[in-house]
């Protein structure tokens, strides 16, 4: 058939304008806010268009759909009825086409239920947004070293995307540096200076990162309600963390932030507490404790709170060093007031070496944690730049001005931290043991002449305990002996006119 | 998620600003890179204001003052240099200064919330509470989502002011718009007993519990039950 030569291109631009136009993906698609039974599942698009995640624990047959008929270059769409840490395989796109996805490099990992005992590993990174190729390094280092074990969170320290937190930046600091992290595993953030435009300290919801992060409100994923995305708990398993606002929130002891954080430290029984935030309490790095009322008003304010509520570690940015400290606490002026006398808990610096020299603490795990046992603060500001300062803040253990990042790996009481270089090398590392979970144990128990009964109580450690008696069994049990926490040999005699007396040892 | 804190002087004076930030390490390695910039571009407001608030994070009031005279002299009756004066004067603990610096910036910007807000806290400062809780009820009427700091803030200042009714009222408004959380639920519970309505107060309590160990839960209901044997 003979076709006019007109009519060719005629017919291909009537199937070009015929023909749908899909929209591409630009960002993402990163996960958000994971709890035991939800995940949010983020995306951008060039134009605006519904939203569909399709999901599902096999990777080749998903068989879950989440619609969202609202139009938007902005996509989020939260996935609910869960199960607790399962593996879900997913896509993403729209009713008319799919953007990302499925394969098995498109997966989450719903949170373990609070207080579940398995392993764990978390990322810190800070001040990591240079979008150069010191950050790019210590991502690196950081993949070949994880290789494809699975990474149930990471922690952004702020200064996430230089230098002024602009959506652009964020593009190019963070979505377009850790695609991988972002699409299989939940970014935590706080706020730092650069993601609040530098010099603007206003406590308000309008910067970028807002917009950026779904963050908990509400409790959601564990702690307590917030009612701001600026300060913020979740669980992950054993794990409870906090975030605080240390660039714009109020400072102050009865502040909402302190408020909040001593209600969110009273109610979890979690195995581990860490808390995170920008400024650093304690730093000679690019930044001076000593010097900025920021860093100093958190360290006066803040740390009595986290170490009388347990807080094992505390991570921090803004310094552009690596600068880890002894197992401290009670230690809130300036450095020349510290003295290891008395601020150390524990000598060493918590490197375990055939089973010596790890920090211990008491465990938590079920019950209130135990206060004011030690922490240790860790400033990991050089995941995209190590600049100036003399690192010799003396509460430190181990400082250097070397990029890299942070790699915790909690084993039910065991918890290992190593410092990664961008290199691949582990300049430093420390270990806690979280001990004394054992209950309290009547033993060696001695016929006394008149009917009494001595023995010795193996007590919890760090907790208190109750000896009480009774001579009968089913009820009156009373306390003979309250609040003692160390091993203990007890002489009763038998109440008078009892034939028999019951002893046992609880806790309160 | 947006929430918009509906800012007209804010952010196109930080944008601006902050698009000549580029130092961050210490304060004096950036007050050093802002001075050389400063040399090659002298007739840059922008840039004079900046460098003022870096010597006011320095703690360095002269510099920072001198440095706002010179933005004035060349870029006249702008929000921006009001605001960063209020901030300075502020920082002085100058509380009647930050006000007429405030006042300033709200005449030409009468909705900026940053200077809604360093003027209520000048007037508090100065025990003038009445105009604090007004020029907080301005930040309120032109945010979207309002943050627990101000709620909080506003209702101690009623609270003061023997005003308990309004201080339990915009506590609850904040719960209500925010959640139920113990940064505005405890104050709360304080109020009631300040205000004597030991029910309401058990109450709040027994709403609150989950913000609280089981120790310290009996023990502030203890409290506040003796408390209200002794009225």
């Amino acid at each position: 058939m003979n076709i006019p030569p007109l009519v060719c291109p005629l017919v291909f631009a009537a199937l070009l304008l015929a023909s749908p136009v899909f929209a591409a993906l630009n960002r993402g698609p990163y996960l958000q806010l994971s709890t035991p039974r939800s995940i949010v599942i983020r995306w951008r698009t060039d134009t605006a268009e519904n939203s569909r995640v399709i999901y599902g624990t096999n990777s080749s047959a998903l068989n879950l759909t989440n619609n969202d008929a609202t139009t938007t270059t902005n996509h989020i769409v939260t996935l609910t009825s869960l199960s607790p840490d399962t593996k879900y395989f997913y896509s993403i796109g729209s009713s008319a086409a799919t953007l990302a996805g499925p394969s098995t490099n498109h997966f989450f990992l719903t949170h373990p239920l609070p207080g579940t005992i398995k392993p764990l590993r978390v990322w810190v990174i800070g001040d990591a947004g240079t979008a150069n190729a010191n950050q790019i390094a210590v991502r690196n280092a950081f993949e070949t070293f994880n290789v494809t074990n699975t990474l149930h969170a990471w922690l952004q320290l702020g200064d996430n995307a230089y230098q002024n937190g602009l959506d652009t930046e964020y593009q190019t600091g963070v979505f377009n540096i850790y695609t991988n992290e972002l699409r299989n595993s939940v970014t935590w953030p706080t706020l730092g200076n650069h993601d609040t435009q530098q010099t603007n300290y206003s406590f308000v919801d309008t910067y970028p990162y807002f917009e950026i992060f779904t963050l908990p409100t509400a409790g959601e994923a564990g702690g307590v309600t917030s009612g701001t995305e600026h300060w913020y708990s979740f669980d992950l398993g054993m794990v409870h963390f906090i975030c605080l606002d240390s660039m714009t929130a109020d400072r102050a002891t009865n502040g909402a932030m302190a408020i909040w954080l001593r209600s969110d430290l009273a109610v979890t029984t979690n195995r581990w507490l860490i808390a995170f935030w920008h400024h650093p309490p304690y730093s000679k790095g690019s930044h001076d404790s000593d010097a900025e009322p920021q860093l100093g008003s958190v360290r006066t304010n803040f740390l009595p709170i986290l170490e009388a509520g347990g807080v094992d570690l505390v991570f921090c940015g803004h310094s552009h060093a690596y600068e880890r400290s002894k197992l401290l606490n009670g230690h809130y002026g300036i450095s020349s007031t510290f003295n290891a006398a008395t601020h150390v808990i524990q000598t060493g610096g918590g490197r375990d070496t055939n089973g010596v020299g790890a920090y211990r603490k008491p465990d938590g795990l079920g019950e209130k944690p135990v206060g004011n046992r030690g922490t240790i603060y860790t400033v990991a500001g050089s995941s995209g730049q190590a600049t100036s300062g003399t690192v010799n803040h003396p509460a430190m253990f181990y400082s250097a001005l070397s990029l890299g990042s942070v790699v915790l790996d909690f084993y039910s009481n065991r918890l290992d931290a190593i410092f990664l270089r961008e290199t691949g090398a582990m300049n430093d590392s420390f270990t806690i043991i979280k001990e004394g979970t054992q209950p309290p144990v009547l033993t060696n128990f001695v016929g006394l002449p008149g009917g009494g009964m001595k023995f010795t109580v193996l007590a919890r450690p760090y907790r208190t305990n109750i000896v009480e008696a009774t001579t009968n069994l089913s009820s009156g049990w009373s306390a003979l002996q309250t609040n003692f926490s160390t091993n203990t040999t007890f002489n009763f005699t038998n109440a008078s006119g009892a034939d028999k007396t019951f002893y046992r040892v609880r806790k309160p | 998620m947006l929430r918009r804190f509906q800012s007209i002087i804010v952010l196109p004076f930080t944008a601006a600003v902050s698009l000549l930030a580029h130092a961050h390490g210490d304060l004096d390695v950036r007050i050093a890179t802002l001075t050389a910039q400063l040399a090659q571009n002298p007739t840059n407001a922008l840039l004079w204001l900046q460098s003022a608030d870096l010597h006011r994070q320095h703690g360095e009031t002269t510099a920072a003052l001198a440095e706002i005279n010179q933005a004035n002299k060349l870029k006249p009756h702008w929000a921006a240099t009001e605001l960063q004066l209020a901030r300075i004067r502020w920082d002085e603990k100058n509380f009647r200064a930050t006000i007429a610096a405030a006042t300033a910036c709200l005449a030409i910007e009468p909705s900026a919330p940053d200077a809604l807000v360093l003027r209520a806290r000048s007037h508090a400062a100065l025990g003038q509470l009445t105009n604090a809780v007004t020029d907080l009820d301005a930040v309120f009427a032109t945010a979207a989502v309002p943050l627990p700091d101000l709620y909080l803030e506003r209702a101690r200042w009623q609270a003061t002011l023997g005003k308990l009714d309004d201080a339990l009222r915009g506590l609850d408004d904040g719960m209500k718009r925010l959640g139920h959380t113990p940064s505005l639920a405890l104050p709360a519970i304080d109020f009631e007993r300040q205000r004597g309505t030991f029910t309401a107060a058990l109450e709040r309590l027994d709403k609150a519990r989950n913000f609280f160990d089981a120790k310290s839960f009996a023990r502030l209901r203890e409290e506040i039950l003796a408390q209200a044997k002794t009225k």
